[in-house]
């Protein structure tokens, strides 16, 4: 067995482990193990060859990260063929097709579209960085399809180039300089973290592109307030594996899997589910 | 309810996705040393490797090929491992998985010497026997044991010990040597050999039908002949001294 | 790969050994109504230490000799290693109430205890004998209830118990010499004593070398093997056929003459030995057949 079908394996039973204790995460994991695996593999069979020659480029930016300013900030994003995209797009069509039957109608008209080369694929991609949600609007008016699909799948194009990324310039970037709660290679924020180790240190994770980076244990990831009486966290009772923190500054939240109490036998990729429970308590707090 | 594994080994490709199945799962990856770092080849089972793929020599010339038997725990009906235990510590539970409670495991090893299949290995670190779980903590759960589930060709079916067992007969019904219906009182690890091969080639043990309990038996009624003996040596002893000691008194 | 090494090895000797010298010892006692007082002690209490010795031997050996209390408060009964620990218990506290029935040990306070147990003595040497070679008997049944082919002849069980009945009379032997006591039976009877032990066994080993199945057997019945040589030459051929068999067939040619001390002390440690060897070379053949 190859390393990379040993590393989807342990997803998938890391999966099992969180579907045991809450049975109704099963169909969300289930999807998410599969997206997970389907770009891995993009990542590698078709992302990685293709940013071979940005690489150099990349790399020099990625050690000037830092003062604010994130790897994007720095550099364009990568340029990708189209007909990497093309497979992207259809490769992560498939997974949705696997999982929601229900929308198997709207999947076919977007593959359609997609064979037919009247989807702008990248152009996908980039919306969902730069925020903007108009184009994902746009594209789903004009094709009659739900809405949520497109952002789910301008999502899924987005990380499986940013992860690639994120894996090819690990270990250039110094994160000294980045005292952001936002992530230092994609500019997304972020509401997942860890503590690890024997003085728990926090990492926070990019939802997008997987990047991890040390932040500060005080400190709100997105207003940045460092004021220790307007920031605190909760815990659900006996079980202190997670840590729902807030800022009362900002009224937002953020979520942190202590792993000294949880063990290292769910990788970090599925911490955003494992949690989820924790955002219907934020929900009800008011938090956001 | 009862559960069951088919382990059909003519579909086994020999990929080893339930060795690795089964570290990932049960964590016993990190601890393994003695081994090269990809399992190629384990040479057996030990207290961090609960499941092995055998590779199997069949045929001669040019005919010779390899076939697969994994093994782990056969989850005996009537075990041994647990007939030897002598504080419980091994135990079977309602639905026919044997497993062992590490508080009360004393560390005599009798369970590693009492078992046909060579399975349950003592760990020196945890002080306590370890061996293949029949992943209780997945399959209590509903779901499929983790080496089941990550073999890709349906060589190890999983199910209730009667399902398997109808299947087990189905196959030798159709001329295929079986393995775990009777040996030793059955086993709930079921194998299906390809036709013309025997199960003692791969290292299954020829077992008769006699169970663990009936053996024990016979060891109670040889511990029982001892007592007699004792006692009767010493009662013969006694017998023989008495008319000395009589002619000593009329004297 | 081997699982009980020497440790276990030695238990099981000094198992045999124990039983087999209580009943000898009760047995030479009882024949002579007590008349060989010292001679009694001084076996009840080699017994006793070297059964003593096996057990915590046997605790050394264990993973997690703190918890071997479950064996006695809370135990398995199936388990053969569970009743032979109570079957040893049990020896143990016979051959100690025995020994202390003879003994002058604690003086003035224990006195009645002392007098109570001499007085139910005969009580104590009958269960004493029962559970001595009961114990010698399971060193061998606990090994039977494995897999491995050399150690499920149902033969070795019987051999165990010979072998522990033929060290244990081989000590009682020395221990006669040393106190000199009148034991009522001829040098020449106590020579074919042992002389018939020491066929029975050889007939027994043969019996349980022929009785393991064929794959297996080579472990020991082959020299070629570690084991094998040490059954055959240190085991059958000079704890056996030289120091059960020839040694006292040489003091039997001078009947009415006391064998010597050299003959008497020399036959004790190749039965010994040989009692020892065949232990060792069971339970590793076993391990590696
Ligand atoms: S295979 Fe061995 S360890 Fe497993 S249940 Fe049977 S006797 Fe016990
Ligand atoms: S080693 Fe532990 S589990 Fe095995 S027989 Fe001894 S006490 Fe029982
Ligand atoms: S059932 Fe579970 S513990 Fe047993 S071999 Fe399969 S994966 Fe390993
Ligand atoms: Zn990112
Ligand atoms: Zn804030």
């Amino acid at each position: 067995m190859t390393d990379s079908s040993k590393r989807d394996m342990g997803v998938k039973y890391a999966a099992d482990r969180i579907a045991i204790e809450r049975p109704r995460l099963r169909e969300a994991l289930d999807f998410l193990v599969d997206i997970l695996a389907v770009q891995r593999e993009l990542a590698r069979e078709v992302v990685s060859p293709a940013l071979e020659p940005t690489l150099p480029r990349v790399r020099e930016a990625a050690r000037r990260v830092g003062g604010g300013r994130s790897l994007l900030d720095l550099v364009d994003l990568p340029e990708l063929p189209p007909s990497a995209w093309e497979m992207i797009a259809l490769k992560i069509l498939e997974v949705i097709r696997r999982h929601r039957r229900d929308l198997e109608s709207h999947v076919a008209i977007v593959e359609g579209a997609i064979k037919s080369k009247r989807l702008d694929i990248r152009g996908l991609a980039e919306s969902l960085l730069s925020g903007g949600g108009e184009l994902v609007e746009r594209e789903s008016e004009r094709l009659g399809v739900e809405a949520p699909l497109m952002e789910t799948l301008s999502l899924w194009l987005a990380q499986t180039l940013l992860r690639s990324l994120s894996s090819a310039i690990a270990g250039e970037i110094g994160f000294e300089g980045w005292r952001e709660g936002r992530c230092p290679v994609c500019g997304s924020h972020t509401r997942v973290g860890y503590m690890r180790g024997e003085g728990r240190k926090l990492y926070l994770k990019c939802s997008v592109c997987g990047t991890e980076w040390p932040f500060q244990r005080i400190k709100c990831p997105f207003c940045g307030n460092e004021d220790g009486q307007t920031l605190g966290f909760y815990t659900l009772g006996e079980d202190r594996r997670f840590r729902l923190y807030f800022c009362e500054r900002c009224g937002r939240y953020w979520k942190v899997v202590d792993e000294e109490e949880a063990g290292g036998q769910i990788p970090a990729e599925l911490y955003d589910v494992w949690t989820s429970h924790l955002d219907a308590i934020a929900k009800r707090k008011g938090l956001r | 309810m009862e559960y069951g594994v088919l382990v059909v080994v003519d579909r086994c490709i020999g990929c080893r996705a339930c060795q690795v199945a089964c570290h990932v799962w049960n964590g016993t990856e990190a601890e393994s040393t003695e081994f090269s770092p990809d399992y190629t080849n384990p040479p057996d089972l030990t207290s961090n490797v609960w499941t092995v793929v055998r590779f199997v020599e069949m045929g001669e010339g040019d005919g010779l090929r390899w076939y697969f038997v994994k093994r782990q725990c056969m989850h005996c009906v009537e075990p041994a491992c647990v007939a030897a235990c002598p504080t419980g510590a091994l135990h079977k539970d309602k639905d026919g998985i044997v497993l062992w409670d590490s508080k009360k495991c004393i560390g005599c090893r009798y369970c590693v010497e009492a078992c046909p299949y060579g399975v349950p290995h003592f760990d020196p670190l945890d002080k306590t026997i370890r061996k293949c779980t029949f992943c209780a903590d997945r399959v209590r759960e509903g779901l499929e044991p983790a080496c089941v589930a990550a073999c890709p060709t349906d060589a190890l079916i999983f199910g209730s010990l009667d399902e398997i067992r109808a299947r087990a007969e189905e196959y030798r019904a159709k001329g295929h040597p079986v393995y775990g219906l009777e040996e030793g009182g059955g086993t709930s690890w079921i194998y299906v050999f390809p036709k013309e091969t025997a199960p003692s080639d791969a290292g299954l043990p020829r077992l008769g039908p006699e169970t663990p309990r009936e053996r024990i038996d016979k060891g109670l009624l040889a511990l029982a002949m001892a007592a007699v003996a004792g006692l009767a040596a010493w009662g013969v002893s006694r017998g023989k001294a008495a008319p000395a000691a009589q002619e000593v008194k009329v004297r | 790969m081997v699982e009980w090494g020497i440790l276990i090895a030695t238990y099981l000797f000094l198992g045999g050994l124990a039983g087999g010298l209580f009943a000898s010892t009760a047995a030479l006692d009882a024949i002579t109504r007590g008349g060989i007082r010292r001679t009694s002690k001084l076996g009840a209490l080699v017994s006793w230490v070297s059964m003593a010795i096996g057990l915590i031997l046997l605790l050394a050996d264990l993973g997690r000799p703190e918890h071997a209390f479950r064996i006695m408060l809370a135990p398995h009964m199936e388990s053969p290693m569970a009743w032979g620990a109570w079957v040893i218990v049990i020896f143990t506290v016979l051959g100690l109430a025995y020994w202390l029935g003879l003994s002058d040990f604690g003086g003035e306070p224990l006195k009645p205890l002392r007098s109570a147990l001499n007085r139910i003595k005969d009580l104590l040497g009958a269960l004493g004998s029962m559970f001595g070679l009961m114990t010698a008997a399971y060193t061998g049944i606990l090994l039977g209830f494995s897999r491995q082919s050399l150690w499920r002849p149902w033969a070795l069980p019987v051999l165990f118990t010979v072998s522990g009945i033929a060290t244990g009379y081989a000590v009682l032997m020395y221990l006669v010499h040393r106190t000199g006591e009148d034991v009522g039976l001829s040098p020449a009877g106590l020579s074919k004593v042992e002389l018939i032990v020491g066929v029975i066994e050889l007939l027994v080993a043969l019996l349980y070398v022929a009785t393991i199945p064929t794959p297996a057997r080579g472990a020991i019945a082959s020299l070629t093997s570690v084991n094998g040589v040490l059954f055959w030459l240190g085991f059958v051929a000079v704890g056996l056929i030289i120091g059960e068999i020839l040694l006292p067939a040489i003091s039997l040619r001078t009947p009415e003459k006391a064998p010597s001390p050299a003959l008497v002390l020399t036959t004790a440690a190749l039965v010994l030995i040989g009692g020892y060897i065949l232990r060792y070379a069971v339970l590793y053949a076993g391990q590696v057949a």
